[in-house]
């Protein structure tokens, strides 16, 4: 793992100090979200799973004497209650289903269904779910970097793997949305159906 | 070249524009990588409308993070004692706070009812109680100077905490986020205060529950109910 420094805020805080826990949660919550809108199936709420971070952060946030551990705990725990999340989910839908399964995975969230306003936001709303239709390894430093602010440097320390490889990602996580944008809009002006999305984890 | 690590390594050629765009989508680039997109530029001009393009697939998904991670701007950390108290700190603690989250909704409402049917304003300057005489927690406000709505929220805090009235807030719940045209963000969200009291005029606030089951503190009494403390 690459060695991290402290926000300048939470330098001048010991880890002891319950406001330490307070500035590195508002130093790094949105990048929190949006390492959970990486994960999670689409039908779970991000602010529930938010809350259900912040709350872990509070329980074990001051066992965490090592600032550089703050980080990779916050994106473990991020990943597992997303995913967490997604299996809760599954069990529900099958028992809703009566036992026919449905695949929670596939089931827009609140955002995507309630429909584009505008082209602007369409697009918006096109080129987000193609990023979430990346394999994990793209889709996690695609939306990172679309947080503001984050630098290739921070992804890094973030996902714990080097500054080349983000980059190298990121190229081939465009690449791969260009591609499939390209080939929506081929079928489209062909006035067939547009190709199936690769699902995720599918290279 | 610099001496950035990144451009130690090797890259097939076909990669090299698809590298350069992207550290300048992503305000990455050095002196060294502008040289070297002009240097291609010079024999591919159409590498300008690239960027252009690139750049704008990249400003749409960040309209869309953004949009969605608003969210956690909202989401503060819940007090530990307040977590302790009301039992978050072992098991299935979710679904513990989601329980809570209804009476800190309610809680809410009530302090919306309470703004809206003038028991504040009662309150102020003459301090601390309402109409019924239930001490609301509110300290005596010194003459002037007037004060923000923010002021007056961030006072009943504190000092409801101090009194151990307030036990804390819980993560603030986004109903609503929009842009304006000024390039700003409107947020429309319930704030979530966990209270305790001790009721001894019983029909000041009563408890009721919803079709769906979840409790609510409900005003009774002679006030009219106003459309806040209405279920949504």
């Amino acid at each position: 793992m690459n060695a991290m420094s402290p926000p300048p805020a939470l330098a001048s805080l010991s880890p002891d100090d319950t406001d330490w826990l307070h500035v590195l949660w508002e130093t790094n919550r949105r990048w929190v979200a949006a390492l959970i809108l990486a994960h999670m199936p689409r039908g779970a709420e991000l602010e529930d799973l938010l809350q259900e971070v912040a709350m872990r952060l509070v329980r074990e946030g001051l066992s965490l004497r090592d600032p550089a551990s703050v980080k990779p705990w916050l994106r473990t725990v991020a990943i597992n209650v997303a995913r967490t999340s997604g299996r809760r989910q599954s069990v529900r839908q099958r028992v809703i289903a009566g036992g026919a399964e449905i695949d929670a995975d596939r089931t827009p969230d609140r955002g995507e269904a309630a429909g584009p306003s505008g082209d602007d936001k369409e697009q918006a709303g096109l080129a987000m779910r193609m990023a979430l239709d990346l394999p994990e390894e793209y889709r996690e430093p695609l939306l990172l970097k679309a947080v503001r602010g984050l630098s290739y440097k921070q992804i890094s320390e973030i996902l714990g793997i080097p500054v080349t490889t983000i980059e190298t990602r990121l190229v081939r996580a465009r690449r791969m949305v260009r591609d499939r944008l390209e080939a929506q809009a081929a079928a489209a002006r062909a006035g067939g159906e547009a190709p199936p999305a690769a699902r995720r984890g599918e290279a | 070249m610099s001496n950035d690590p990144r451009h130690h390594e090797p890259r097939p050629a076909s990669e090299l524009e698809e590298v350069l765009l992207g550290r300048v989508v992503d305000g990455e680039a050095t002196p060294a990588d502008w040289a070297e997109l002009e240097r291609l530029a010079g024999t591919d001009q159409a590498v300008w409308t690239r960027l252009a393009s690139a750049q704008r697939a990249h400003a749409r998904l960040i309209r869309a993070v953004e949009d969605r991670v608003a969210v956690a701007e909202l989401i503060d950390l819940p007090r530990h004692d307040v977590l302790a108290r009301i039992g978050a700190g072992g098991a299935g603690t979710g679904g513990r706070a989601r329980q809570w989250g209804g009476w800190a909704a309610a809680a809410a409402v009530a302090l919306v009812w309470a703004s809206t049917s003038g028991v504040f304003r009662q309150s102020f300057p003459g301090g601390g109680m309402n109409r019924a005489g239930v001490g609301i927690g509110l300290a005596p406000v010194a003459a002037e100077p007037p004060m923000s709505t923010d002021d007056y929220y961030s006072r009943f805090m504190r000092s409801g905490l101090a009194e151990g009235r307030i036990l804390g807030e819980m993560p603030a719940r986004l109903v609503e986020s929009r842009d304006l045209p000024t390039g700003d963000r409107e947020i429309t969200y319930v704030r979530q205060i966990v209270e305790r009291r001790r009721v001894t005029d019983a029909p000041v606030l009563g408890v009721s529950k919803d079709e769906a089951g979840v409790t609510r503190l409900v005003p009774v009494g002679d006030s009219p109910t106003p459309a806040s403390a209405r279920p949504l």
